[in-house]
């Protein structure tokens, strides 16, 4: 299983896509933390990178690997290795390139910067949200065996994650904002990966003003050690759930 | 000049002499080697202008003080009241306390015991260099004028809300000077009510459970070079005119209901190179009339302005604003208030002709501000993809946000302040 890891692991690091994502996120957060005037700044501008392009570059770039090493899959298969060993591979390879680029690309300029807990939980969420966005690459890729159509749902998905979902429930919450539906969208929101982290990093950064809202929500839960911990349950049944999903279909599946 | 020169030192040395014992004269000592221990007894014994010089140890008693005298304390003696009526209370001008401990003040909800009591009609009165502990209230200046207090520790652990009172409180007096105190988790740090022509200075006030400043119905007062941390509410300034608020720091102040500093009614006052830093709104304007706020720093507050759209006539120049998170929120819509060749590192206008003044106005009422305002759970979606769009919207084609609520000389670059 490592050996299989490892090959593909190097494998992706030897095609220059993982090179460019790192040197444009390298590029983006330094010149974020040179240009801007406070750190916070800087921070606000690492976390958008964190919020939008980092799941789009983990789902699309994942997807497309399993499409296209499905003939390496085919060979590796007709070897005796176990299927679950071989997508658990996949999995770590993929995963642990994608995040070393973000690691080294972002993560080198905010602990220069920011060298605290802010700092660390901007880190964590990339991470984490790199993991989660491969895990529903790969469900992605073993639920569809047309490539484009596989493409158009990673795209899709993120969209869904990053704007839709926002979307509708912001519109839910101002038609029902004569109810108290505070903790409802709370919990709502933090379904959604990429809210989940979006709300971490921001009770971290926006801390003022969120004490300045009197509603218990936001008092008295998010900002709080119990929310954060909540959150990286959250994420790691995210990171989870797909991952084991996909095992399950790939391990019942004809050939790839 | 020679044969004068035996007679000059002779005539210095009787000089000399009569200081030397015009001071032995005036002076008893309390404490150990002195003639008594107990002040009470020394203050009998004084006359007019005498000094009283206590040396350390706790005295267990309450000091009324009813002729001018000089009480200095050597080597930190407490005196104790024993959690009984006033500790010390002045009924004399020019009176001078200096070097105590003074401790547990009465403690009532009824009666308002104070560490020491400057009482009505008094005048010159000097504190400085003591320790207050454990008061209800620290200092209590009521209705007396030309009083200093200077460089006192005011600090109190009482735990219960309605017997803890102000450090410093003042009622009704004139000329006062209170320059660096050092005060710490009382109700309100400095209380001035009916307090005219004053300088607050060089005060350090933080942890108090509700201002640490609080100026009511007082006039023509300045304050300057204060440090106002971490206080319950921060600092109010209400139904006064003419005071100037210079170079003070109002940091960490926060809370649903925390300002760095809350003008409610106030007119004609000069408030610049001050310095408002993660306070959860840096200045509530209820009620401003024609102030001057220029050259302060608003830096990583969640509210920088609130302004009331009862404020009117105020203008806002030359000011810094640093990651808040909001700049400027309003419930008015017209515009009532000046801005002009202020800082907003939101500003995202160019400047052409090179002067350092951006060529279009910036708006500083963001459409999310005001969404959150109606909808405060609208907040969960901050910074978020969708919002940035809406913004982004917003600020092309303004729908939500007033036109003319505009700086139209935005500043390029951030001032040196």
């Amino acid at each position: 299983m490592n050996n299989i890891a490892r090959i593909i692991f190097f494998d992706i690091l030897k095609s220059k896509i993982t090179l460019i994502y790192f040197i444009v996120l390298s590029l983006v957060s330094w010149i974020s933390f040179l240009l801007e005037d406070s750190v916070s700044k800087g921070l606000l501008t690492v976390m958008y990178i964190v919020l939008f392009s980092v799941p789009l570059m983990a789902l699309l770039y994942s997807t497309i690997y399993i499409y296209n090493s499905k003939e390496f899959i085919t060979l590796l298969l007709s070897q005796p290795i176990k299927r679950g060993n071989l997508w658990s591979s996949l999995y770590a390879g993929v995963s642990a390139s994608l995040c070393l680029a973000f690691l080294l690309g972002a993560g080198i300029p905010i602990i220069v910067y920011s060298f605290d807990a802010t700092g660390f939980l901007l880190l964590a969420m990339g991470t984490g949200i790199t993991l989660v966005s491969v895990s529903l690459a790969f469900l992605i890729a073993v639920l569809t065996d047309d490539k484009s159509v596989g493409i158009g749902l990673s795209i899709l998905l993120w969209l869904f994650f990053t704007l839709l979902y926002d979307a509708v429930m912001m519109f839910l919450l101002f038609q029902f904002s004569d109810y108290p539906i505070e903790a409802l969208t709370v919990l709502l929101l933090m379904l959604n990966p990429v809210d989940l982290a979006r709300l971490q990093i921001m009770f971290r950064l926006d801390i003022s003003a969120m004490l300045g809202y009197s509603g218990a929500v936001f008092t008295d839960f998010l900002g709080t050690t119990l929310s954060t911990v909540l959150s990286f349950v959250l994420l790691i049944a995210w990171m989870v759930a797909p991952y084991r999903l996909s095992l399950k279909i790939f391990r019942k599946k004809d050939i790839v | 000049m020679g044969r004068y020169r035996f007679l000059n030192s002779c005539f210095l040395f009787l000089i000399n002499c009569g200081f030397a014992f015009h001071l032995t004269a005036g002076t008893v000592h309390v404490g150990k080697e002195g003639h008594t221990n107990s002040i009470a007894g020394a203050l009998q014994t004084v006359e007019v202008g005498d000094s009283v010089i206590v040396h350390e140890g706790v005295y267990h008693e309450t000091l009324v003080i009813t002729i001018p005298v000089v009480l200095k304390g050597v080597g930190s003696p407490v005196i104790d009241g024993g959690n009984q009526v006033d500790v010390v209370s002045i009924f004399a001008d020019s009176v001078v306390v200096e070097g105590f401990i003074i401790a547990n003040s009465g403690k009532s909800s009824l009666k308002d015991y104070c560490g020491l009591k400057i009482n009505k009609g008094v005048a010159g009165v000097v504190v400085n260099n003591n320790i207050f502990t454990d008061n209800s209230i620290g200092i209590f200046i009521q209705a007396a004028e030309d009083c200093r207090i200077t460089n006192n520790r005011i600090n109190t652990s009482l735990a219960e809300g309605p017997l803890i009172g102000n450090a410093i409180h003042c009622w009704k007096s004139k000329n006062l000077a209170i320059e660096g105190n050092h005060i710490r988790r009382h109700r309100d740090g400095i209380y001035l009510e009916f307090v005219s022509n004053s300088i607050i200075r060089h005060n350090n006030v933080a942890k108090c459970l509700r201002y640490g400043l609080h100026f009511m119905f007082s006039n023509e007062d300045d304050y300057l070079y204060n440090i106002f941390r971490e206080n319950g509410a921060g600092v109010a300034v209400m139904f006064s005119s003419h005071i100037n608020m210079l170079y003070n720091t109002f940091d960490n102040n926060k809370g649903g209901a925390s300002y760095g500093l809350l003008l409610k009614d106030i007119s004609y006052g000069k408030i610049a190179g001050n310095r408002f830093t993660r306070n959860t709104v840096g200045i509530f304007m209820d009620g401003g009339l024609s102030l001057t706020l220029q050259e302060n720093v608003f830096s990583e507050n969640g509210w920088a302005l609130r302004l009331m759209a009862s404020s009117v006539e105020n203008s806002f120049t030359r000011n810094n604003f640093l990651g808040n998170t909001f700049d400027v929120i309003t419930n008015g819509a017209s515009e009532k208030n000046y801005f002009s060749e202020n800082y907003w590192d939101k500003y995202k206008g160019y400047d052409l002709n090179r002067d350092g003044i951006g060529d279009v106005p910036y708006h500083p009422l963001s459409l999310f501000a005001v969404i959150s305002e109606y909808t405060p759970a609208a907040m969960l979606f901050f910074r978020s993809f969708l919002v940035n769009l809406l913004e982004q919207a917003e600020r092309i084609i303004p729908t939500v946000t007033p036109r003319n609520f505009a700086d139209n000389k935005p500043a390029i670059r951030q001032y040196a302040l």
